[in-house]
């Protein structure tokens, strides 16, 4: 898939994970890839930004493998945003989509 | 490249972000080396997918810098943002020095300019002498010294709101680099 296709919309999937459930980095990463092809190296960095921006809140917690986990928890700021970025989606999408069917 | 020289390379180029968010980062990316292993993934794996440990620094050190400059828009910390993110590489140079030149020299031309202003009648008083030509003038003096006045309130305030579109500017372009690359 285009490169650039992807790069706009991940801070909307991840977003979107974070609201269905608490999320660990890896555990985005992995979702993610199973849409669609990603760089790892853009996720980590990603989300550090928006909890810096007050989207997400992060706690460890302990797991029965391995290390304690990061887990991010999305805020009231995070939700307004992904709802935003949700409809600026649909709005994309919708006029994509009459194009090609005029075409 | 091992995990140990990662994360080394890593935290040697971010020292300067302080103790406490070094260990945030490096904790990070430590764990995303452990989720790695629970794959079954090699060192060599994982780096190929993370990428060069300097470029991610320099990215993290440039949006530090903004973000210390946009809490605190002083000369100093919109100067070191502006380095880190010309650190980026060449590419973004003239982008962001261009704003820049602007944000330096804007201030600079409206205080010049309504300094002109306020001494004008000092000005006249030197070149004509105290003749009934000041009385006459004395009008347009007001006037004068009333505009470089007002042209000192507003350097003040456009000079913020340059400062303010700067910044934005540079984290737009920061955006832009991070897509372009990452």
């Amino acid at each position: 898939m285009n490169v650039q296709f992807k790069k706009g919309v991940l801070e909307l999937c991840v977003l979107v994970l974070t609201s269905q459930k608490d999320r660990y980095g890896y555990e985005l990463v992995e979702e993610i890839s199973k849409k669609f092809e990603i760089s790892e190296g853009t996720i980590y960095p990603l989300v550090r930004r928006l909890t810096k921006e007050g989207l997400f809140s992060t706690y460890l917690m302990e797991s029965t493998e391995g290390p304690p986990r990061k887990y991010y928890k999305i805020t009231e700021k995070g939700l307004e945003m992904k709802k935003v970025l949700v409809d600026e989606w649909s709005l994309f999408t919708k006029g994509v989509s009459e194009m090609l069917e005029e075409e | 490249m091992d995990k140990n020289q990662f994360l080394q390379q890593l935290a040697k180029q971010i020292k300067p972000l302080g103790a406490r968010e070094q260990r945030e980062v490096l904790d990070d990316y430590e764990e995303y080396f452990e989720m790695g292993y629970e794959n079954g993934r090699t060192d060599e794996d994982i780096i190929s997918g993370l990428g060069n440990p300097l470029k991610i620094a320099k990215e993290i050190m440039a949006q530090s810098e903004i973000t210390k400059a946009e809490e605190d828009p002083s000369l100093t910390n919109v100067f070191r943002a502006v380095a880190a993110t010309l650190g980026l590489g060449l590419f973004n140079l003239i982008f962001v020095l261009a704003p820049f030149i602007v944000l330096l020299l804007w201030p600079f031309v409206m205080i010049v300019l309504s300094a002109a202003l306020l001494i004008s009648p000092i000005l006249l008083l030197i070149q004509d002498g105290l003749t009934l030509i000041l009385l006459k003038e004395i009008f347009l003096i007001l006037g004068l010294v009333g505009l470089g006045l007002l042209l000192l309130v507003g350097s003040i305030r456009s000079s913020k709101i340059v400062y303010k579109l700067t910044l934005r500017y540079l984290t737009f372009n920061l955006r832009i680099i991070r897509r372009k690359y990452s």
